[in-house]
Parts: structure tokens; C-alpha cells; sequence
């Protein structure tokens, strides 16, 4: 359950790839900038070890975005910011320079935002490949440290896609890193998904 | 009427006296309904819009992410956020007559949601709220905020930092000065005989005084690595990160001949027709054990031992071996 085979994990950064292209396109877009997103990482972690993951990187402050996408499988996906970075990307888009405590409603709205584009674009290219549909709730953004984040704390035994991605405003020259953390209620379904979508493409 | 009649005509009128702005569009990007509140804002009454293509009421639309977002609802089902911050003033809609001749636009918020009927058909309702009230109040705090911050670690006659500003910034360069062994030094200027001067101008121009030295000071440092603060009355320290002995020597010397050039008359004086300043160095290399107090009192004591030597002189302490040196 908790080993991913390497079809099924390069199959999973492809997908997932789409989508971080198209969140790049939509966000050079606001910033007037080339934005990239490198390829996902993925990994499947269970929720303290993505705990243990995210300490590991000592990130304290942290902002994350949630939505919480249902469909054939129901999904929490959050994206985390850590404040040492990847909020340095918000904090470009928006204005001054700021620590997380500053940030006032105005930014939070912004990374509220930011988080959206790069959420739904991950998710409608999994939707899309996997001929399925998803509703989802709006975006919630967050303060926080990691002991504060539900989707990691709240069942810790529960298993979580993680997917990393390093962002760079190319003019800028600012570089962040974000973590993606989807949390699915129903592994065995996405797997599902993932092998008929494998099969489809005569890969499996 | 019937039951759905008559819930229909209540949504209806619920839609219109709502105080935030609705539109619903059908698969094709065609606006089926357009509330009230929409209509006095954009000037498109509802009967001009319904029917319409969103992008021929608002052409700028075209190439924005309200477009991207409407495909999104409508083709994926999924929900998007458009943030004032990032799009602001996206939508040609105003407040009053008055906004729209200024061309003032309202700050948006704006939800774009998918609506799925029982067949599961994908259309699009876009929601849209008025900030501009919200922002400017958040303006407000955050300029009464940043004039909060400076004034507790500026300092209000000369503009430059306090000694709130020095404490804090010392105790993080030497912080670093410790982790990277790497050499820190400081400067503390002094001007001479300023209570015979003030004595003499009186106090405005003494405050006068200090304002022009503070700018010569300001104007001498290196604007991200150095800090220059108003230390005392007419003292000024400086922080000078990575600065060698030789180095600092030749600031502290550069201090004192700037003064000089600056040529401000002061007949008060018995030393000089001009105001000059004193000026003690010292550099620290410090080690685990080292402390702030021993680099500040250093910097007195060469400071001291210029005021000793006759003032308008800069001397360096070395804390290795005791000695002072005139800067050069």
C-alpha cells in the first residue's frame, strides 16, 4: 500500500507535471514574468512521517492553502509555503517585504489565490487523464506550524501523496519551494485510477 | 402561481437585492442572469446583458484570468478565487458617476463557481464583492503601522536610527560577526565642544547643527552593510561589519576630515572656526567569549584618548594589545 511502483510513480509526476505547466503559464501571467515549476517529486509518506518530512526542512512558520476536491475518490490537497521562501513569491507578487505575521488579509487573499491556481491545475490534469470529475470547496488559507496542520496531525496513520516543486520567477531570480500534500480517503481508488489510466496508455 | 413559479420570482428577487454583484453564464459563456447591483455598477442593465458573450460586455477580459477561470468552471467543475491583490480593479465597475469619470474603479473580489444542474451540466456562477472600503482601510493601518516602526527605531530630530536600532542591530552583527569569524568594528564620533555651541546659537541651531552631521554621517556609510545611529546627545556610533583595522582607521579618519570640509562656522570654538568632531575606532574579532559591552567601552576609551590628544582627532583602540593609534 505504502510502495509505489516506479510506472506508477513517474506515471504520477507526468500527471502532475501537466498540471504545474499550466499553474506556471497562469501565474507568469499575473506577475508578467516567466514562472517555472520544476517536475514534482512524488512520494507516499503516512501523515507523521510527512510531519517528520516537513521538520526536516525546520520549516517553523508555515502557510498553507487547502481545498478539498470530491469525486471518486475524495482528496484534501494542500499546498505549504514554507515561510523562508516560497512566500517570498506571494510576497514579490503583491508588494513590500513582509514576514508571515504581516501579512495582512490583502496578501492572504493573494496566496489564497496562488494556492487555487496551482491546486486546480493539478487536479483537473489528474481529472482529465483519468476521465474523471471533481468538485471542490474554495481555497482556505492558513497560518501555522506543523504541529497546527490538520491534514498531518489529524490521523497520523492515514498515507499522503507528497509532492515537491521548486518555483522561480526567472527575472526576478527569487526561487521558492512548495510542498503539495494530497491527502486521499480512499488510496485504493486512486490506485485504481492511476491502473486503468496505465492500462489505457498499453503501459501496464 | 406555482410553488416553483413563486420560489423562482422570490430567487429572482433575492438575486437583485443582494448587495454583492452575480453572474450567471451558460455553458457558451453567455450571460443568463445579471443582478442589480451588477447593473448600477457597470451601467449594462440586465435586459442589455442577458444573452450576451461576458467578453462583449467586458472586453478586457479577454486575456485575464476571470477567463481562464470561467473555462475552469465550466469545462472541469472546479472553483476559483480572484484575489484584489493580484487583480484589483479587473472589471470596469464604480461606485458612483463621480468613480466613473474619474475612471475609479471598485476593488474586486471575485469567486468564480461552477453551478451543475440534475443532469450534471456545468455552468458558471461568477461572484463579485466590493473591497475598496477594505483596502483602503487596510492602507491606512499599514502606513500608521510602518510610522509606528520608524518612529520607535528612528530617531525624530536627525532620521536616522536610535539607539533602541543600534542595540538591536549590534547584537545581531556581532551574532554573525561570531558564527562567519569574521571582524567587526566600531566607531563612535563626538561633537566637540557642543555645549559651547549651544551655549552660544542657541538650541535650534544646535539642533540644526546636529541635523547637518547626521547627514554627512548617513552619507558615509555603506547603506546595506553599515548603520549609523544617534548614540547620545551629539554622540554617533556606527556598526561596521567586516571592517579590518586599517579599514575603520581610514572611516574614522574620513568622518573627521568631512566634518572639517563641511566647514559649519562655529566661533564658540577654541579649537577650530568650524564644528569638529572626535572620533574612536576599535575592531573585535569575536570569539565565544567575547561581549558587546567590551567592543562599545573600547570605542569610548579611543574616543576618550582623542577627546585627551586635543579633539578633532580620530584614534583606534586595539583590544589585542592595549594601544591606541592615531587614524590615518
Amino acid at each position: 500500500m505504502l510502495d509505489l511502483s516506479e510506472m506508477q510513480r513517474d506515471a504520477l509526476g507526468e500527471i502532475f507535471n501537466i498540471g504545474v505547466g499550466r499553474a506556471a503559464a497562469s501565474l507568469g501571467q499575473i506577475v508578467n514574468d516567466e514562472v517555472l515549476l520544476s517536475a514534482p517529486s512524488v512520494q507516499i509518506v503516512r501523515g507523521k512521517d510527512a510531519a517528520r518530512l516537513l521538520l526536516g526542512n525546520e520549516l517553523r512558520q508555515l502557510s498553507t492553502v487547502s481545498q478539498t476536491f470530491s469525486g471518486p475518490f475524495n482528496a484534501e490537497a494542500t499546498l505549504v509555503f514554507p515561510e523562508s521562501n516560497a512566500l517570498e513569491i506571494v510576497r514579490l507578487m503583491v508588494g513590500p517585504h513582509m514576514s508571515v505575521e504581516e501579512l495582512s488579509e490583502f496578501e492572504q487573499e493573494a496566496m489564497c489565490e496562488v494556492g487555487n491556481i496551482i491546486l486546480n491545475a493539478c487536479m483537473s490534469s489528474l481529472a482529465d487523464l483519468f476521465h474523471i470529475s471533481f468538485e471542490s470547496t474554495l481555497p482556505l488559507h492558513r497560518f501555522g506550524d506543523v504541529e497546527t496542520i490538520s491534514i498531518i496531525n489529524d490521523d497520523s496513520e492515514r498515507v499522503m501523496l507528497v509532492l515537491q516543486v521548486d518555483m522561480m520567477i526567472s527575472q526576478q531570480r527569487v526561487q521558492g519551494h512548495i510542498l503539495f500534500l494530497l491527502s486521499v480517503d480512499s488510496m485504493c481508488n486512486l490506485f485504481s485510477c492511476l491502473d486503468n489510466y496505465l492500462k489505457a496508455q498499453g503501459l501496464a | 402561481m406555482t410553488l416553483s413559479n413563486l420560489a423562482c420570482t422570490s430567487l429572482c428577487t433575492v438575486i437583485d437585492r443582494l448587495e454583492i454583484g452575480l453572474i450567471v453564464l451558460d455553458k457558451a459563456h453567455c450571460i443568463l442572469h445579471w443582478n442589480r447591483w451588477l447593473a448600477t455598477r457597470s451601467g449594462f442593465s440586465a435586459e442589455q446583458a442577458q444573452g450576451q458573450a461576458l467578453e462583449s460586455i467586458f472586453p478586457e477580459i479577454s486575456n485575464s484570468r476571470l477567463k481562464l477561470a470561467v473555462e475552469h468552471a465550466i469545462k472541469d467543475g472546479l472553483p476559483s478565487l480572484l484575489s484584489p491583490a493580484l487583480h484589483g480593479t479587473l472589471l470596469p465597475l464604480y461606485l458612483s458617476a463621480e468613480d466613473r469619470r474619474q475612471e475609479k474603479r471598485m476593488q474586486q473580489l471575485i469567486h468564480v463557481l461552477p453551478l451543475r444542474d440534475q443532469a450534471s451540466n456545468l455552468s458558471c456562477l461568477i461572484q463579485i464583492s466590493d473591497m475598496t472600503a477594505n483596502i483602503s482601510r487596510e492602507r491606512l493601518l499599514r502606513q500608521q503601522a510602518e510610522n509606528l516602526r520608524r518612529s520607535s527605531t528612528e530617531d525624530q530630530l536627525t532620521q536616522i536610527a536610535n539607539r533602541r536600532k543600534f542595540d538591536e542591530t549590534l547584537a545581531n552583527e556581532f551574532h554573525k560577526a561570531q558564527t562567519r569569524k569574521k571582524p567587526l568594528a566600531i566607531a563612535i564620533a563626538d561633537i566637540d565642544l557642543f555645549h559651547q555651541y549651544n551655549d552660544f546659537y542657541g538650541r535650534q541651531a544646535g539642533d540644526a547643527a546636529l541635523v547637518e552631521i547626521a547627514n554627512i554621517f548617513r552619507s558615509s556609510v555603506r547603506p546595506l552593510a553599515d548603520l549609523v545611529a544617534r548614540y547620545g546627545g551629539e554622540e554617533f556610533a556606527f556598526i561596521l561589519p567586516g571592517m579590518s583595522e586599517v579599514e575603520a582607521c581610514h572611516f574614522a579618519e574620513s568622518l573627521r576630515l568631512r566634518v572639517v570640509a563641511q566647514g559649519l562656522a562655529n566661533e564658540s570654538s577654541s579649537i577650530a572656526k568650524h564644528l569638529t568632531v572626535s572620533v574612536g575606532v576599535t575592531v573585535m574579532y569575536p570569539d565565544n567569549d567575547a561581549d558587546t559591552h567590551t567592543l562599545i567601552s573600547s570605542a569610548d576609551v579611543a574616543l576618550y584618548q582623542a577627546k585627551h590628544e586635543g579633539r578633532n582627532q580620530a584614534v583606534c583602540f586595539s583590544i589585542e594589545d592595549g594601544s591606541f593609534k592615531a587614524c590615518t
